[in-house]
């Protein structure tokens, strides 16, 4: 991965909010996640739209009270993680 | 009160053209009919409500019913992951873009073995082309696709093959599922049962295909319980994440619950479903802790496993309660052993007793 990379979330996957539990939830065959609230945030971003960088550079302007380092190293931990486990790949 | 289910698995019908040994439907039910379309809208408007996000559609055969496409309009309209489980027999190119237009988000197809003969005599039927051209379209239609293979003594040798083929195929998941011994697979538990060796070649051969094809392919694979010495959190534990629902209405904690004696289950629409997984009988006899015996109540497994499954411990021991004897505590861990020993010691083929008469009339073997 590196900073030009559009993580796409696979097409086996869909996100969806779960109002009872309020949280979005990654959901593939027989499988789902529940996601806390940061995940959730990113992850509506990876439509194969936007590079990681802009994912970082709009996030970092949406949470101005966090620190932009934080927000760089949650979305490349999650992005990561995802696309090993087969769940989003990076063009 | 308990969580709120995460899946329901709608078995449509109990019909199928299929003869498999290893059938997962109950073996005798009542001959009831089935839910009607409007039935199920209700219902998969209910669950959606109380908090459901998937739904697996099942049988049986589902492609059996002619309003399948409804039914998925359905699912999808009310935002639900809609996955759909078949054989795909009997099924056309025509019906499988409908189905995917209606909505469908994922198909998991059957294939019985990569050997067309064999895996015609395992379906009882020569449907194994006609099913490779289903798993062709899917990929022509950009359905994503799990491959299903169920393994067993005369096809988990095959392991290499299935992961070959489901490559080729271009899945998306494998699932290496070998056969859980309840119902008919119980009844024909010697000619399945793989022995150990068998069974520990496979898991080397899946292991390093999953390594191999991290991030491009998802492997699962389900190891029998008969060689495991810890039970299974079967259904992610009784009346906890999973609702079932029998093609009569039978709202059911697992596929096989109806078969246990003394329970009693409530049928979709009497009254709200969410009453019914929080309160009826049959969703509490089992639910949490407090229902276990020694040495479970005790163990630190039992969050893990939730004491296992009970249509195991039931078939084995006839006691609803009983420890699941694959677990190596259970005082009735001899009867798994016996059967993994006759397993390793015969090597004549032992007769078969298929669900021939899976029709819509009652069945008693």
């Amino acid at each position: 991965m590196n900073d030009a990379s559009r993580p796409t979330l696979r097409s086996k996957t869909r996100l969806r909010y779960d109002r009872h539990r309020e949280a979005f939830c990654l959901l593939w065959p027989e499988r789902g996640l529940l996601l806390n609230a940061s995940a959730g945030v990113i992850l509506q971003r990876c439509r194969g739209q936007e590079t990681v960088s802009s994912i970082v550079n709009t996030l970092s302007a949406q949470y101005p009270d966090t620190e932009r380092q934080r927000i760089e190293d949650d979305v490349h931990r999650l992005i990561g993680e995802l696309s090993r486990r087969g769940l989003l790949t990076l063009e | 009160m308990p969580e709120r289910p995460y899946t329901l698995t709608a078995e449509l019908t109990y019909r199928c053209p299929l003869q498999c040994a290893y059938c997962s439907n109950p073996i005798s039910y009542d001959n009831r009919p089935a839910l009607r379309t409007e039935q199920w809208r209700r219902l998969f408007s209910e669950a959606e409500a109380m908090g459901v996000m998937q739904v697996n559609l099942t049988g049986g055969e589902p492609l059996l019913r002619n309003d399948l496409e409804r039914l998925i309009e359905c699912t999808h309209g009310l935002g639900l992951y809609t996955h759909l489980i078949t054989s795909g027999v009997p099924l056309s190119r025509r019906r499988l873009t409908r189905l995917r237009d209606s909505g469908l988000d994922a198909i998991q197809l059957s294939l019985q073995s990569t050997d067309q003969a064999r895996a015609d005599e395992i379906a009882g039927l020569p449907v194994h082309d006609a099913k490779l051209a289903v798993a062709r379209w899917t990929q022509e239609l950009r359905l994503p696709l799990t491959l299903n293979v169920v393994l067993h003594r005369d096809t988990i040798e095959e392991i290499q093959d299935i992961i070959a083929l489901a490559e080729a195929l271009q899945a998306e998941r494998l699932e290496l599922a070998n056969v859980q011994y309840l119902g008919w697979a119980f009844m024909n538990r010697r000619a399945l049962l793989p022995t150990h060796a068998q069974l520990e070649e496979a898991r080397r051969i899946a292991h390093a295909a999953r390594e191999r094809l991290s991030g491009r392919m998802e492997i699962l694979f389900v190891t029998p319980d008969y060689y495991t010495d810890v039970p299974r959190a079967c259904m992610d534990g009784w009346g906890r994440r999973h609702l079932v629902v029998s093609p009569d209405g039978l709202v059911l904690p697992c596929h096989l619950a109806h078969q246990l004696p003394g329970l009693t289950f409530e049928r979709a629409g009497t009254r709200p479903l969410l009453d019914i997984w929080e309160t009826s009988e049959g969703f509490t006899r089992f639910r949490g802790e407090e229902w276990m015996p020694d040495p479970c109540r005790s163990c630190e497994h039992r969050a893990v496993d939730f004491g296992g499954c009970r249509c195991q411990a039931f078939q084995l021991t006839g006691q609803l309660e009983a420890v699941d004897p694959v677990c190596r505590w259970s005082p009735d861990h001899h009867l798994v052993q016996r059967a993994r020993e006759a397993a390793a010691n015969s090597s004549a083929p032992a007769p078969v007793a298929a669900p021939l008469r899976k029709r819509e009339l009652q069945m008693v073997p």
